[in-house]
């Protein structure tokens, strides 16, 4: 899929994508300080691509996603999709290009209206977009729910009525109503149990495979970003550390953060012995990051360039495709 | 069953169920367990499976519409179930410690935790105000929480979730327990503080040869944590063994359907195997394995007749009738 995608240009080509939220005090709101949720990050996602986005709580991928959709307003950068850029988009034009687009959210229970049926959830896009009434609506409905592993016959219940996995296959029917090219998942599976976890996992590479969907894979968990993604980037303090195809970045993490995170990660085999990287301390916050190289609190290489020198950035060609690192020890 | 040597904390046939608009839900349906000085062991098994409930009844602390139907649990000797709620006060905090999943909430907002760790000392140890400030300081310092002077007068919602976690830690070991009870005790945090707070638990079961009772969902945490685990389902233990057995060779389908349904265990992009289905509502389980319904070996005899847990080898044991009669006892 991403081998013969990466000759054609990128569905989505994403440059210093920077969002920063003011922080307000005082008796004016004057802004005081700001949080440097996202802070420059670049990436292609090609069609029928999945690439994976990890990192741990407060690293900024769940506000990268949303800033490449445009659910928020980014501070500066450019995200191109299909040729155009949707930041510099005028509401009617973002509105044309929005149903090319969907996300689905870690939580299947707030996620989901409970006073709606599962028909009207599903169906929602359709309406507000004007593309189906009467039996066309219905039976596009109905098909949505049989795609996604649902009897036709649940759209008339409401949420409250299903387990965990199935809201989640409500909210990805709702989100492929559309017919879109891209979809951000968002911790899309973290909720679910193990079983359940596999069933939706299955789901999103069987629709992916039908319809070349392309998936930004947001998630903290390394085995199920492992399983799915062809290129996995690594986020800390709101930058990328390391970028590069998933079976390379597994085989040799470069980025010291990347190798601690993956040193971390259990392993469900008792027989495997892992080094433990031991990260002391806590992450920095996003309202002062550390100078130089943001991971140097944390690294347990750090030199003295990090502390003061932000980091190079390393392209290493891996086949048609580019590991790429920042970090200080691989310089020159 | 077998002697209750060496056991210092001993579950026998516990039931236990809810009271509901829809009537009595059965939650825990006969669980066995028993731990022993220094070792961990892990109960293991998906939402609603009943791990949670059977810690809380052990505790003694399930919420008013809970109730032990029937059982028993013995620690050091006693019953648990017989003790009057003064009783049971003393031994919780001081022989028995426990921490549970969500640091956030299980924190006092309004005290600092130096004050919440002194409370604990001045109820179990009587210690006086100076020395309860110095023995919060040296606890902190020991589940490795940097500045412990400075941050013995912090509030919780200056700390991180790691932080608190530790801070808990703190407090279940304040009295130095013989056996921990904890109850998915790094779900809410990241891999890499999940990664220190096991590393802190292993350090500290092993100084002072604590017990620890790990109930999770993760098995990657069981595999590189437990020696022995129970896996639970819809109120039952239907697998008990030791952890590279289990990983080895799981016997029950059901977790056999578990360890294939982990992504990491599979090659990438393969189809992983997933479980058809959902878990029954305790309202309709049915009277034989409740597994059954969702089961790729059933048998003709498993909706109608119950399987018992019954060991196949040394330590290991299996509530299924695909291994009924091959076992040694």
């Amino acid at each position: 899929m991403s081998g013969t995608a990466a000759d054609r240009r990128p569905l989505l080509e994403v440059r210093d994508l920077t969002v920063h939220f003011p922080v307000r005090s005082g008796v004016f709101s004057r802004v005081s300080a700001w949080v440097r949720a996202v802070d420059g990050i670049s990436f292609d996602l090609a069609a029928g691509e999945t690439l994976g986005l990890v990192g741990e709580s407060g690293c900024g991928k769940t506000t990268a996603g949303r800033a490449v959709l445009r659910l928020l307003e980014p501070t500066s950068g450019q995200v191109v999709f299909d040729g155009r850029d949707l930041i510099r988009m005028n509401r009617r034009e973002l509105r044309a290009t929005r149903p090319r687009m969907q996300i689905v959210f870690q939580d299947p229970y707030a996620s989901l209206n409970p006073r709606m049926t599962v028909g009207d959830i599903v169906g929602e896009p359709l309406r507000a977009h004007g593309l189906a009434r009467g039996s066309e609506f219905d039976d596009r409905v109905a098909a949505l729910l049989e795609r996604v592993g649902l009897q036709a016959s649940y759209r008339f219940r409401y949420p409250h009525e299903f387990s965990g996995g199935q809201r989640q296959r409500v909210g990805i029917a709702r989100a492929l109503a559309l017919s879109p090219e891209l979809i951000v998942c968002d911790e899309a599976i973290s909720a679910l149990d193990v079983s359940i976890q596999a069933q939706i996992l299955n789901l999103l590479q069987d629709l992916q495979d039908e319809y070349g969907l392309s998936y930004l894979f947001i998630s903290h968990d390394l085995s199920v970003v492992e399983h799915i993604a062809d290129r996995v980037a690594v986020m800390y303090l709101g930058q990328f550390v390391e970028l590069a195809p998933v079976a390379e970045l597994f085989r040799e993490p470069q980025h010291p953060y990347t190798q601690a995170l993956m040193s971390a990660n259990p392993v469900p085999d008792p027989g495997a012995r892992v080094v433990r990287i031991p990260l002391e301390g806590d992450v920095p916050t996003p309202l002062r990051p550390p100078p130089g190289c943001r991971f140097h609190t944390r690294c347990p290489r750090v030199m003295d360039a990090c502390r003061t020198h932000e980091p190079p950035h390393i392209r290493t060609a891996v086949g048609s495709s580019v590991h790429e690192t920042w970090c200080h020890l691989y310089a020159g | 069953m077998g002697g209750a040597a060496g056991a210092l904390l001993e579950v026998r046939d516990l039931h236990v169920s809810f009271d509901t608009e829809a009537g009595a839900v059965p939650a825990v349906r006969g669980v066995d367990l028993r731990v022993q000085r220094g070792e961990t062991l892990a109960v293991v098994g998906e939402s609603g499976c009943g791990k949670s409930v059977t810690a809380l009844a052990i505790l003694r602390l399930l919420d008013p519409s809970g109730r032990i139907e029937r059982g028993a649990v013995r620690f050091d000797g006693q019953d648990l179930l017989g003790l009057s709620e003064p009783e049971m006060r003393a031994l919780r905090g001081r022989r028995i410690g426990m921490v549970f999943q969500e640091p956030m909430t299980s924190l006092n907002p309004v005290f600092t935790v130096g004050d919440q760790i002194g409370e604990v000392l001045a109820i179990h140890r009587g210690l006086g105000k100076r020395e309860r400030r110095a023995e919060a300081i040296r606890l902190l310092e020991k589940v490795g929480i940097p500045a412990a002077a400075e941050r013995v007068d912090q509030y919780p919602h200056e700390m991180s979730g790691g932080m608190k976690q530790r801070v808990m830690i703190a407090i279940a070991i304040a009295c130095e327990p013989e056996v921990l009870i904890a109850d998915e005790p790094t779900t809410a945090l990241d891999v890499t503080v999940q990664a220190q707070i096991l590393d802190l638990l292993r350090a500290l079961q092993q100084e002072m040869r604590m017990a620890i009772v790990l109930i999770t969902h993760n098995l990657g945490v069981v595999a590189q944590f437990a020696q022995r685990v129970l896996v639970m389902y819809a109120g039952k233990i239907v697998e008990r063994s030791d952890v590279a057995t289990l990983f080895r060779e799981p016997l029950h389908p059901y977790t056999r359907a578990l360890l294939r349904a982990l992504p990491s265990r599979s090659a990438h992009a393969e189809r992983l195997v997933s479980i058809a289905g959902t878990v029954p509502s305790p309202l309709e389980y049915p009277p034989g394995c409740a597994f059954c319904a969702r089961c790729p070996d059933v048998l003709p005899r498993c909706a109608d007749d119950e399987p018992r847990l019954e060991g196949v080898e040394a330590g290991h044991a299996v509530a299924c009738w695909l291994h009924a009669g091959t076992g040694a006892r």
